[in-house]
């Protein structure tokens, strides 16, 4: 299972946006602090003016030795800087007890007695540590919140943008190839969704279409066959009552002729694969399976007999179903005749029939069998001759074709157990 | 870049044409404007010196130095360029009337020391020794500073 789309664009945006606002927040600050000390060194290149001014008007002003509420100092000195030079310098505040820093500006003028004076301005300015904390922490909650936004926008939006997407899948998943489950048509304006619906819903049409087209053909096959083998077994049937053949012949005839009609079964079990398959026994009808069943008990009671056969069925409830009758009388046919047939002489046959349920365990010389297998066509365990090996395909066909019933098989304490249960109540 | 400019000049010019040529020369000598502007302006001084600078046989300067350190610079139709007193006053009268009342009001006690006459400019030191920059009509434009 691999990512969703939605985590996989966030994850590649959160590392993105990571490196777009770190890039971002180095830019901001130089921009920042360059535009404070741009502004704040204006100020002093102001109060420079003023004070030289001052300075002129009132000569006392030339004697301020020390940083007062004034916040500058004149100082006589011998060399003139006539630059303005500024530095930042950590000093002292009272309000906070703490160093903070200043931004210093450093000049000098002409004196109204010609003597060059040097002047110290300062100012207090922005706390770069501080502006820097405080200016990550902004950063931090500004990105945490833009990953936010983006994971709802993401989830909303996308998950909107998707649902056709999904709906298509989740179709896809439970979509059985010739089950006649439908991919739903997606309900989209997004362009390629509408295409990538179509591509779908033609591939599937193509599939089912030929596959119709292949079990017809098998049906059509099979039914062609009856006739040419119906006519060789009463040619050969004629040819056995006309009395001309030798002994040796006729036993010859008599074999290909027992050949034959075990074709006739194979081909006819074939065409009622075909048949349920294609859905051609369409009517329903209330069916009890206790009655169902005691009506093959009638016809298969000699062979049973024959065979020494104990039955022992336990009915507490009777299991009846709103299904085609022929059906189940197939379905429960082939396997009481399966229980018969691969029972040992003499053997026992338990039948319960509960209210969602009918199971029929046979005792056998059979060790367990594969149940992943052996409802798949042809599947024989031995090389018996006398089974088609499509009795258990047609049971599971039958039981496919009505989706709240299960065929399950499992063995238990010698016996194999065969169980027709309604599915929700399986669960 | 600047060395290898020199030498670059300095194998140009070497030879018949000299960078810079210096001539002392007379009061009389100087352009007929020139001599008139001093004679209006600064009659008590006493000229020390008169240099003639010129570079490249075209651009050509007067150098005029009063007793008291004043220099005057001219160019060569004998239009003033530059007054420098040397941190001292120099007369104001060829001074447009809007910078002298600039700097009494807003610098009052100061004096111009020195003024310099650009193209479009005049760029003028007071005695605190702030430098303010005039257009050629005189308004103010900014302090330098």
């Amino acid at each position: 299972m691999g990512k969703s789309l939605k985590t996989y664009t966030l994850k590649h945006l959160v590392y993105i946006l990571l490196v777009v606002v770190a890039v971002w927040a180095g830019l901001f600050y130089a921009f920042i602090l360059d535009e404070v000390y741009d502004n704040v060194d204006d100020g002093l290149k102001n109060q420079k003016i003023n004070i030289i001014r001052q300075v002129y008007i009132d000569s006392t002003v030339l004697q301020t030795r020390e940083f007062g509420i004034n916040q500058f100092r004149i100082l006589p000195t011998d060399t003139l800087l006539k630059a303005n030079v500024f530095s930042k310098e950590m000093i002292y505040m009272e309000y906070d007890d703490e160093m903070e820093p200043y931004r210093v500006l450093r000049t000098g003028f002409y004196a109204p007695n010609g003597l060059p004076y040097s002047l110290e301005i300062r100012t207090s300015t922005v706390e770069e540590d501080d502006f820097l904390i405080n200016l990550t922490i902004a950063l931090v909650v500004l990105y945490l919140l833009i990953v936010i936004t983006l994971f709802l926008v993401n989830s909303f939006v996308l998950e909107r943008a998707l649902k056709p997407l999904k709906s298509l899948i989740k179709d896809l998943q439970n979509y059985k190839f010739g089950g006649g489950s439908r991919v739903k048509p997606v309900n989209s304006t997004v362009s390629e969704f509408i295409i990538l619906d179509q591509k779908i819903q033609e591939m599937i049409d193509r599939n089912e279409n030929l596959f119709l087209r292949q079990k017809q053909f098998i049906e059509n096959a099979s039914h062609e066959l009856q006739t040419p083998l119906a006519i060789t077994i009463n040619k050969l049937d004629l040819l056995l009552e006309n009395g001309e053949l030798n002994e040796a012949q006729s036993t010859e005839i008599g074999e290909t002729k027992n050949a034959l009609l075990r074709m006739v079964n194979l081909n006819r079990s074939l065409l009622m694969l075909s048949r349920i398959e294609n859905r051609q026994f369409e009517e329903k009808e209330m069916v009890s399976i206790r009655a169902l069943f005691d009506e093959l008990l009638a016809e298969l009671d000699e062979i049973m007999r024959f065979k020494n056969l104990t039955l022992h069925q336990e009915t507490r409830e009777d299991f009846t179903l709103y299904a085609n009758r022929n059906l189940l009388s197939i379905l429960v046919s082939n396997l009481l005749r399966n229980a018969i047939r691969y029972n040992t002489a003499p053997g026992r046959i338990e039948v319960h029939i509960t209210k969602n349920e009918f199971s029929i365990a046979n005792t056998s010389a059979l060790p367990p069998l594969n149940p992943t297998i052996i409802f798949e066509r042809f599947y024989k365990y031995s090389s018996d001759n006398n089974s088609s090996g499509l009795g258990l395909s047609i049971a599971e066909s039958i039981i496919k074709t009505y989706p709240e019933l299960q065929l399950d098989y499992s063995y238990r304490e010698g016996q194999h157990f065969f169980t027709i249960s309604l599915k929700s109540q399986a669960k | 870049m600047r060395i290898l400019l020199s030498v670059l000049c300095l194998v140009a010019f070497s030879g018949p044409l000299q960078a810079q040529k210096v001539q002392k020369i007379e009061l009389n000598d100087l352009p007929e404007k020139a001599q008139a502007f001093i004679q209006k302006n600064f009659t008590k001084e006493k000229a020390r010196y008169i240099l003639k600078e010129t570079e490249d046989l075209l651009d050509i300067e007067y150098k005029v130095a009063f007793l008291d350190k004043l220099k005057i610079k001219f160019d060569k139709k004998g239009e003033w360029k530059e007054v420098d007193g040397h941190r001292q006053a120099i007369p104001t009268r060829f001074i447009p009337e809007k910078i002298l009342n600039y700097i009494k009001k807003s610098f009052p006690n100061n004096e111009v020391v020195k003024i310099e006459k650009g193209r479009k400019s005049y760029e003028v030191e007071i005695s605190n020794g702030l430098e303010l920059e005039f257009d050629a009509n005189g308004n103010f434009i900014k302090i330098d500073s």
